[in-house]
């Protein structure tokens, strides 16, 4: 208390001023912040963030898939993650069956030289947003899970 | 299970969800995230179309500003793309287009597109939907 008397009001101030801008930073980098963590398998986090993830890849599928788990990373309101999606038995999808199939037999026929899917291998960011997790980017390809 | 997707689609009638009603405003909601998330603002959607048949909606939509002005895109990551916006054909290239699946009760987005020219988005060949849900003429 009397180290604060014998401060000049200005010395006040600019202290006032730094810790309020500390709190900015530490609001704006909150998710820097927070510590990094891989949510448990069969946790209800890991699921929801999962599902976001599975609806999009069944969807180019065609099928129902099982997701083989390379990463979850959460960090506070943001998610990584990346995922190989296969058959419900464990085999290899057929992209023949998938919404892919016309691309894959322009590839096949030499049209094309190669394609990179989601169906190979599917790398996400996910933000949460009022309670719910969205998928913000995602890149597909046979190497987005080595990265 | 593409043939049965196939079938289902042929007998469900593609519909435009009434302005301002619930599966409206999830339809919204569910793409809404992703492009605050791209744009870095909050963002108000202007619905250029809407169409849902089953379990399947395809919107377009041009982001504004909260205030109704013009995103600033110089500060996103679409800076580059210095657009020409008084022709027609770039002006398009805002338009956010997606597609988006219903499962257990939420709308999740399967597909997006933005700064794309509408001619280069052929969802309606690979997802087993009709070609009426794009409302392509």
């Amino acid at each position: 208390m009397s180290n604060l008397r014998s401060m000049s009001y200005k010395a006040l101030a600019m202290r006032a001023a730094a810790s309020l801008g500390f709190l900015t930073y530490l609001s704006l980098n909150a998710n820097a912040l927070m510590p990094m963590s891989s949510p448990p398998v069969g946790s209800k986090l890991r699921q929801e963030i999962l599902d976001v993830v599975r609806v999009r890849l069944e969807a180019e599928a065609q099928v129902k898939v099982k997701l083989v788990v390379k990463k979850v990373l959460v960090f506070g309101s943001v998610a990584h993650v990346c995922v190989v999606p296969v058959n419900i038995d464990g085999s290899s999808l057929d992209m023949k069956k998938s919404i892919l199939a016309g691309v894959y037999q322009d590839m096949i026929d030499g049209e094309i030289d190669g394609i990179e899917t989601g169906l190979e291998g599917s790398a996400s960011k996910l933000v949460k947003s009022n309670g719910r997790w969205f998928e913000v980017e995602w890149n597909g390809g046979r190497s987005v899970c080595d990265k | 299970m593409l043939g049965f997707q196939t079938t289902l689609a042929a007998d469900i009638k593609v519909v435009k969800p009434v302005a301002g009603s619930l599966v409206y405003k999830k339809l919204l909601n569910a793409i809404r995230p992703r492009i605050e998330y791209e744009l870095k603002t909050t963002v108000r959607l202007t619905v250029k179309k809407m169409n849902m048949q089953g379990n399947w909606a395809y919107l377009e939509v041009l982001p504004l500003q909260i205030d109704g002005h013009a995103i600033d895109y110089s500060k996103t990551k679409f800076k580059d793309a210095n657009l020409d916006l008084s022709d027609p054909n770039q002006a398009e290239m805002l338009i956010n287009y997606a597609l988006l699946k219903l499962v257990d009760g939420r709308w999740y987005e399967v597909r997006q597109e933005s700064f794309q020219i509408l001619a280069n988005i052929n969802w309606g060949e690979y997802f087993p939907v009709k070609y009426e849900l794009f409302n392509y003429e």
